[in-house]
């Protein structure tokens, strides 16, 4: 026996460490290969800190009834858990944008002057797709979007109700000069322009057009970060001033709160939605601009306890404001919103937000919370893939 | 499992090339058994079964031809065993296909349906079934020593680096290796130089230039130009060499840490000359199967039935040749896959075959040299569309664009064609071809030929140079690996 275990380990001895047949080559290969299960025993070497801002895959447990189901199990935790996994996803991000000055992943797009852009992310978030024009509306696209909204807007006039429906412009609409050299446009109008002249010339309802007002503000200051998909608290803030704009005409004793009430504030080194994308935060990053009221903010959060919550694509909460002019209202919104809170919230009596990609109809929040006012609001890429549909009341 | 997995490379391979140095022979063989049916089962479940009963079933049918003591019961051994191979390929891989082609003729003469359940299809069966075939012809020929010892025959069939895909190894040429290989610090260092180019070519290359091929093969066709259309199908035709040739690399490199010696799968197809010489070239374990097993058995069976040299003016050989050739190149194409695009492409590679013996045979010899690697690269080259597309439709669209007769809208090239990309085709070409080879030669010869005082430290730079370029392609394969396994999203919510 213990013949065998050492004619063994020569014969390893001999395999490995014949430097001058084999180059070292299989030594070196043979530690790279046991470099993770060792490193998952002894944790010499940490796991690089990246947010993917999901649940990564659990251990799972051995069943002896289904054993053949662990394995893909075990791969799916192992894949999210390997040991150098996030060291290597960075070294190889960094590696093609320094060699390179690409991105590593198709839903990043490196821009000039290293603004960052969305890229192909899933097929309702393409923001490539869209800005070069290479899919345009069909006509009965066009159709289906006026008679969505003209639904909305008939069932809530009916009722005494205002309906505002704004798309919150993309990052390349406002800062095309950014975009890299090779992304160029297929065609001149893009699907928001198509929508805004369809439903002029077939519909008395109008879109809240934002992108006059942010093109002008972008020449005073920044209005959107340079590492994320979004716009700041500046964009947020004329994007509010024109949703308050457009309420007074119909509500006149409103106007917009006034910028000098705010101070400008640069905060430190933050990275954006699209830096962790990338997974190079520490490569992208920017000073951002922040608005903050010079005076206490009056609006207070209540808690909000809605069946729809329950959906893991919905959150809603409702915002309260003593002394709002304006009365009660509705914000179906995606993530553009967020910005636009803290100034809204302080002008309507209450208002529910409503975070929901799907721009649903809330007719419950409607009538329990006494809703004078809706506004939708989506981002313009949304308009490439996304068809939100009305409840079948609306469509009678 | 897939050898370009995290899994594959830091979980399985390192215990178990490890282990294995530690037995001897035939205790190796055991080890090698068990882990290659647990690299299948841990990837396909409960198909491990389909794998062990071909193993056991084709073990036996071996045994009965070769126990069969006249020709007629060694025929029936081997009818029955050949009933059985394609039986296997037919029902798991072809059922649907023909079921669904032969439905609405049972629909129109008034017979009941064929139903066929969706079967899971278990990885690499074709390419085991294969070799199980070709042991057992070669058993039944004589060509081959039947093996009598079932843990050779179960490692040949299942042995983890060919599985999957190849290459289709001949039992006559391994059964030595079952008890006489040696695996000597050469061999092994030859087997993970072999495999981490390998991993490289796929991970590296093959996987970054499908990214390219598959943005612009997912453009509809009407959206398509010329200089997009040939991106796309420059990309998928790189993609496809490196995919498929790193994937046997890597199964060679893996034979050979444990002493084995595979068949060789490629010789820089896209070099290839004509039609002919591409099939020399790509896939050769598959194409001298077919030629061996499938073509020269048809043209004999053809042959026999012609009488004299000639028939109704055309010469006997013609007559065998043609008809051979085509089916043979139409299975090949059904081979690859249940579908018409791939018998379709096989019968496009067949007619070339035989316009370059005929029509095409005078005028492709006094073509300039170059001209002759253009004409075939482009034949190929317009054959991959027609494997990538995802119906005819699209490939005719693809052709339409490829030749100027596109209308589309969908870009100029330089939208795709960045310097990454760039970067890579001009690796993925260096790959394809003879180039980076014969550099390295290059360098020995100059080492060999350097002052001696120099010869020594040149040559130990040239090693330690190549090695650590190896170590650096398996570290960047690793990294984008991982990257594959990276998912952030950008909302905790989705």
């Amino acid at each position: 026996m213990l013949r065998a275990t050492n004619s063994s380990i020569r014969r390893v001895w001999q395999l490995l460490f014949n430097f001058k047949k084999n180059d070292g080559l299989p030594l070196l290969f043979l530690l790279l290969i046991f470099l993770p299960l060792a490193n998952q025993v002894f944790q010499f070497v940490q796991p690089y800190p990246l947010d993917e801002k999901r649940r990564l895959a659990e251990k799972p447990v051995f069943d002896s009834r289904h054993p053949f189901a662990y394995a893909q199990s075990y791969e799916d935790y192992y894949n999210d858990h390997f040991t150098f996994r996030t060291r290597l996803v960075y070294w190889n991000s960094l590696l093609t944008y320094k060699v390179f000055r690409a991105s590593a992943r198709d839903n990043v797009v490196i821009g000039k002057k290293d603004w960052l852009f969305l890229g192909n992310v899933n097929p309702y978030t393409d923001e490539i797709d869209y800005y070069r024009n290479l899919r345009p509306f069909t006509m009965d696209e066009l159709q289906y979007w006026r008679v969505l909204l003209e639904q909305r807007r008939n069932w809530l006039k009916r009722r005494g109700i205002h309906y505002i429906f704004t798309i919150a412009p993309n990052k390349s609409t406002i800062y095309p000069e950014f975009m890299p050299k090779a992304v160029v446009k297929i065609a001149s109008r893009s699907r928001q322009d198509q929508l805004i002249d369809y439903l002029k010339k077939n519909s008395t309802l109008t879109v809240l057009d934002l992108r006059p007002a942010l093109l002008a503000a972008k020449k005073d200051k920044l209005v959107y970060h340079k590492t994320d998909s979004h716009w700041n608290d500046l964009g947020g803030y004329v994007a509010y001033s024109e949703i308050i704009k457009n309420l007074g005409r119909y509500y006149g004793v409103v106007q917009p709160r006034p910028f000098d009430r705010y101070q400008i504030t640069k905060t430190g080194p933050v990275s954006g939605d699209l830096s962790s994308l990338l997974s190079l935060p520490d490569i992208f990053w920017e000073n951002q601009w922040q608005l903050e009221s010079k005076t206490p903010l009056q609006a207070r959060v209540l808690p909000a306890d809605y069946p729809e919550q329950r959906n893991r694509f919905v959150t809603i909460s409702v915002h309260t404001c003593a002394s709002g002019a304006l009365p009660a209202a509705l914000m179906v919104h995606d993530s553009f919103a967020h910005q636009m809170k803290q100034f809204l919230s302080e002008d309507f009596s209450k208002i529910v937000y409503v975070w929901d990609w799907s721009l649903g109809f809330y007719e419950k929040i409607i009538k329990k919370e006494n809703i004078k006012i809706v506004i939708d609001e989506m981002v313009e890429y949304s308009l490439l893939a996304r068809f939100p549909s009305n409840p079948r009341k609306l469509r009678r | 499992m897939i050898f370009s997995t995290l899994v594959f490379l830091f979980l399985f391979l390192p215990p178990v090339l490890l282990a294995s140095f530690l037995f001897k022979k035939e205790a190796q063989n055991v080890f090698l058994l068990l882990a290659s049916l647990f690299f299948y089962a841990w990837g396909e479940g409960a198909l491990v079964l389909v794998l062990l009963a071909s193993a056991l079933l084709n073990h036996l049918f071996g045994l009965a031809i070769h126990a069969g003591r006249s020709p007629g019961r060694r025929k029936t051994a081997l009818v029955a065993a050949l009933v059985f191979n394609l039986g296997l390929l037919a029902t798991f891989k072809y059922a649907a296909f023909f079921a669904a082609n032969l439905n609405p003729l049972l629909r129109a003469i008034g017979c009941p349906l064929l139903k066929i359940g969706r079967w899971p299809l278990p990885l690499g069966i074709s390419f085991f079934t294969f070799m199980a075939i070709a042991y057992l012809v070669e058993v039944y020929n004589r060509s081959s020593p039947v093996e009598k010892n079932f843990l050779h025959t179960a490692l040949f069939i299942t042995f983890f680096p060919t599985v999957l895909a190849g290459p289709i190894n001949r039992y006559s040429k391994l059964k030595r290796q079952m008890t006489e290989r040696q695996t000597t610090p050469e061999l092994l260092a030859a087997g993970i130089r072999r495999f981490i180019i390998g991993l490289g070519k796929k991970a590296l290359l093959a996987d970054t230039l499908a990214k390219s091929a598959d943005q612009i093969f997912a453009i509809p066709v009407s959206g398509l130009t010329a200089g997009l259309s040939w991106l796309g199908v420059v990309c998928y035709t790189l993609q496809i060499y490196l995919d498929f040739s790193g994937y046997s690399d890597m199964a060679i490199g893996l034979g050979q840490m444990f002493g084995f010696q595979f068949m060789e799968n490629f010789n820089y197809p896209y070099l290839s000359r004509s039609i002919k010489d591409f099939w020399s070239r790509w896939h050769i374990s598959l194409s001298t199967w077919l030629r061996d097993f499938l073509f020269l058995p048809l043209a004999y069976a053809i042959s026999r039935r012609i009488p004299g040299d000639r028939l109704l003016g055309i010469k006997a050989e013609s007559w065998c040749y043609y008809p051979a050739m085509f089916l043979t190149m139409v299975l090949c194409g059904l081979w690859h896959g249940p579908a018409w695009a791939f018998v379709l492409w096989g019968g496009y590679h067949g007619a070339f075959l035989m316009l370059e013996r005929h029509a095409l045979a005078r005028p492709l010899k006094r073509l300039w040299p170059p001209l002759q690697h253009a004409y075939s690269l482009l034949v190929v080259s317009c054959g991959w569309v027609l494997f990538r597309a995802a119906d005819l439709g699209q490939a005719a669209g693809f052709w339409r664009a490829m030749f100027g007769f596109g209308r589309g809208r969908g870009g100029n090239p330089a939208f795709y064609l960045d310097k990454k990309l760039l970067f890579f085709l001009a690796l993925g070409v260096l790959a394809a071809t003879p180039l980076a080879a014969r550099a390295g030669c290059r360098c020995q010869k100059f080492i060999a030929a350097a002052d001696a005082a120099w010869r020594a430290w040149l040559a130990a730079a040239f090693r330690v140079f190549s090695t650590l370029a190896l170590l650096a392609i398996l570290v960047a394969s690793s990294m984008a690996l991982a990257m594959a396994t990276f998912n952030p999203f950008i909302y905790f919510r989705f």
